[in-house]
This record gives C-alpha cells, structure tokens and sequence, in this order.
C-alpha cells in the first residue's frame, strides 16, 4: 500500500483517517517476523585492499543501493476448530472468530467478505474483534461497514468477528474471503508504484488472497413438528335398481370418505362435513364410521345428518390415522 | 540500483578516506547488485544467466558480485576483495562460478565456514552461515598491469 512520509495515502482522510490509523496499530496483533519492510534501503560497499611499493591502500568501490519492494501476502485462518456451534437464539455478543495476518512486508489494507452459501439470503457482516476476546461489543469492537479493514503493519494480525444479520436456516458453512486491497491475483503480479514508500508492489506466493470454509453446526433449534396436510378422498359407487352401475333415479349411491394423516402430533377437534348433492335424499342411518353403524342425531357417537349434510366429529385423533366414513344417498 | 561513475567516485572516497595514494591510478572496484534469471532454452534446458536487481523482496536470492582492475600502472601486491554482508542478508555461498571466499562472523577473523566457531552464551558452536558478516578473496600471486577478477557471493532477503 502507497505510504509516504509515515502517513498513508488512503482514501480516508482528516480526522477519521487518523483514527483509522490508530485502530489499525490499537487492535493489530503481533504476528511473527516476516521479513525486511518495503522501501528498505540495503546498501553495500565492496573494497579492495593491495599493497603497491610497499604502500598499502584501500579502494572502495561504487555503493550499490538496493530499494525493497513490498511483497503482498496475507493468511486467513479460524480461530477454532471443527464445526462451529451457532445457536438457534443467537446472542448479540455472537461472532465466528477468525484471524488475518498481513504476512507482507509493508502495511496494507484487506477487503474482507462473508457469506454462507447454503443461505444465500443471510446477510454477514465483518468486525475487528478489537479486545481478541471472541465476542462482539458494540461498545469495543468495529464493524468493516465497507469490508475494508484499516490499514495493518506487516507482521500484524486482526481479530475478526463473523456476525449473522439473523439465525442461519440449517448448518452450513461460512465462506470468508480476504484480499489485499493493493493488489491480488497470480504470484509475481506487479503493481507498480503502488507499494510502500512509492516501491512496486508484488504478489506474493498467497496471492495475496485466500478463502476459506468453516463449518458450523445449527444448535438448539426447537423442533420443527412436520404437520403433513391431512389428505381426504371421497369415492363413489353407484347401484341401480336393476342391478346395474348407472346413475339411474331411484340409484343409490355410497359415499366413501377416507381421512388419512402422517403427522405425529394429536389432531384436534378432527371433523369431516360433507354436503349431500342436490337431487339426492339422504338415506337414513347410512352413516358407518371405520365400518360401525351410526345414528344420525346428536347423541354418544360422532355422527350426524342435520338435513343437509353429514357430520363426523372425530374430537381429538392421534396420528398417523386412517378413518373411513360411509354413507348413502338416493338419486331423486 | 544506483550506478555511480566508479573511476570518479572511487578517486574521491579513496583520497578521503585512506589520504591521496603515492602513485598514480587505482585499482578500479565495481559493485553490482545481480539476481539470477533462469531461462528454457528450445533443447529444453535451464539456463541461468545474472541479471541487475531491479527488484527485490523478502526470500529473493540476490548476487552481489564485486570486479576489480588493476589501473595503477605497475603490478599490485597482497590484493584482497572484501565485501560486507549487508544487514537485511544471509549469507548463503559463493555464487556459481565464483571461488569460495574466506568468511567471518566478526570482521576480524577470517577463514572457510566449517572452520569458525561462534559464541552460543557460555559454549560456542560451528559458525553457519547466517552468521558471516564479511567475505573477502585473497589474490596470491601479484596482478600485473591491467589484471583483473571477478567474484560474486549469494545472499537471501530476510
């Protein structure tokens, strides 16, 4: 990243870039060292000594001065193992820590993003775990409004809070990906003059860029009750007087009603109504619930014809359940 | 890299440094800064050829290479090329094609690496190589009248 003068030519400027570049030394943690910083100046002076007469002299040769271009590396890593627990009620400390190192050696910033692929609808958001303690406060720590971190020294590692906007649907995984805001892409890559102290800047051997996916496992989520609709089907067979299927006047025709459900739960208040059609009569009594004869008015079993229409009340039914209902009407 | 005028520059550092030499000329020292790049040739092999350093960062390996010529106009004697390791460097070895020099781990005294100890607190150890400070090539016999050499060392970017 262009630095000149100590100061950093980013594109936050005035007060709040200067607050930027106190978090980034604040909350910056120290990594190992990585190597000579950009925009070192290595000098060297070869010489040679012989004697001539007797006299002996010493020659230096021409100084060669060799400025360091800056390298651009990061590494990205969880800061846990295995699948990551995510509660079903997510507490608002909550946060997925990661760590990003600027492996480089000059101060760069990152462009960092989340996402879970299984929830595409799952808004994430970054922030610097400024205090390193895996949890989010509002009160600490910083949330990348843009995804950019501010600027970090070479050497230097930030804590890095994964937050959900919301409880992920089911398990997942969490896709992070980071980036050096100078450049990335294939190693050896050159930005020229885009590296500390005006250097060119190089793609080092992580491409300045690195992803990563770590699991996490829903926890705690109450139980969904899988309430399949109730599935009702309603066949007829028709007898004439003669013996034969037409629907005939004088016909009589056998409703067959079969309720079928798969949930585990109890079915409340479970009741079949059923209209008769115009231009039939009811035949009285008709009624068999799961084969047992019925009567037709209000009394200790659960059928009734109130003139109109059958009625079945199941009351209160434990699943899965098949009950099959019956009843006869004349074609007028 | 900077390149200065060696002739010119080597005159004015030599008169200050060491006071105006009783003879006339000087033995010319030129430094450079190389780093390998290797090429595939058609037959498929690797060729590796030195080329300036134009730029460098950490884990390169670059070669600094230091010629001298005798231009003093008579023969010179006890001819030794030095050269420090600079600071930011490790040492790694002569350069391909180049002697091996004599090392040190403290400037003073000087011989092959497998021959220095270093101190390690109380005991000492075998020197390695990221211990050498200075390199230097000792010349035996006396270089005649426009006699010269070349020899390189290679060092790593920390």
């Amino acid at each position: 990243m262009r630095r000149q003068g100590g100061k950093l030519a980013n594109k936050t400027s005035g007060l709040l870039g200067v607050a930027i570049a106190a978090l980034a030394l604040s909350c910056a943690v120290d990594a190992r060292a990585n190597g000579t910083p950009a925009g070192t100046v290595v000098r060297n002076i070869a010489s040679a000594n012989f004697t001539v007469d007797g006299e002996q002299a010493t020659i230096p040769s021409n100084p060669v001065a060799t400025r360091i271009n800056e390298l651009l590396d990061l590494q990205l890593a969880p800061k846990s193992e295995g699948s990551i627990p995510v509660p079903f009620q997510l507490p608002s400390d909550f946060g997925v820590p990661f760590i990003l190192t600027n492996s480089g050696n000059g101060t760069e910033a990152f462009l960092v993003t989340a996402s879970v692929p299984e929830d595409e609808g799952l808004s994430l958001s970054v922030a610097i775990d400024v205090d390193g303690n895996g949890a989010y406060d509002p009160a600490v720590d910083i949330i990348l409004s843009d995804g950019r971190t501010p600027a970090v020294a070479a050497d230097k590692s930030l804590n890095l809070l994964v937050r959900f906007a919301r409880a992920p649907a089911a398990s997942g995984r969490i896709l992070l990906a980071a980036r050096s805001v100078t450049g990335s892409g294939t190693t050896a890559k050159l930005v020229p003059g885009e590296g500390d102290d005006g250097t060119d800047a190089i793609v080092g051997r992580t491409t300045a860029s690195a992803t990563f996916s770590e699991p996490f496992t829903l926890v705690d989520a109450p139980v969904i009750v899988q309430s399949e609709p109730a599935s009702l089907t309603k066949t007829q067979t028709v007898d004439a007087p003669d013996g034969s299927n037409a629907a005939v006047q004088g016909a009589t025709i056998t409703y067959k009603l079969e309720l079928r459900t798969t949930g585990t739960e109890t079915l409340a208040n479970a009741e079949i109504v059923d209209a008769i059609p115009a231009g039939t009569a009811y035949v009285p009594g008709s009624i068999r619930i799961n084969g047992a004869a019925t009567s037709d008015v209000t009394d200790s079993d659960a059928a009734l014809f109130d003139g109109a229409a059958i009625h079945v009340a199941f009351g209160d039914i434990s699943q899965p359940t098949t009950q099959v209902v019956t009843f006869q009407v004349t074609i007028l | 890299m900077t390149k200065t005028n060696p002739l010119l520059l080597c005159g004015l550092i030599a008169g200050a440094i060491a006071g105006a030499p009783a003879f006339a000329g000087t033995v010319r020292v030129t430094n450079d800064v190389m780093v390998q790049e290797k090429t595939v040739a058609a037959d498929g092999t690797t060729r590796i050829a030195l080329v300036p350093a134009k730029r460098v960062t950490p884990g390169d390996r670059v070669v600094y290479r230091t010629s001298y010529r005798n231009e003093v106009g008579q023969p010179v004697e006890g001819m030794i090329v030095s050269n420090p390791v600079p600071a930011n460097l490790v040492y790694r070895g002569p350069a391909e094609g180049s002697p091996a020099p004599e090392v040190s781990t403290d400037g003073k005294t000087f011989a092959p690496l497998a021959q220095l100890q270093v101190r390690a607190g109380s005991a000492t150890r075998r020197a390695l190589a990221e211990d050498v400070k200075v390199v230097r090539w000792r010349i035996a016999s006396a270089v005649p009248v426009g006699g010269s050499g070349q020899y390189a060392f290679e060092a790593t970017l920390k």
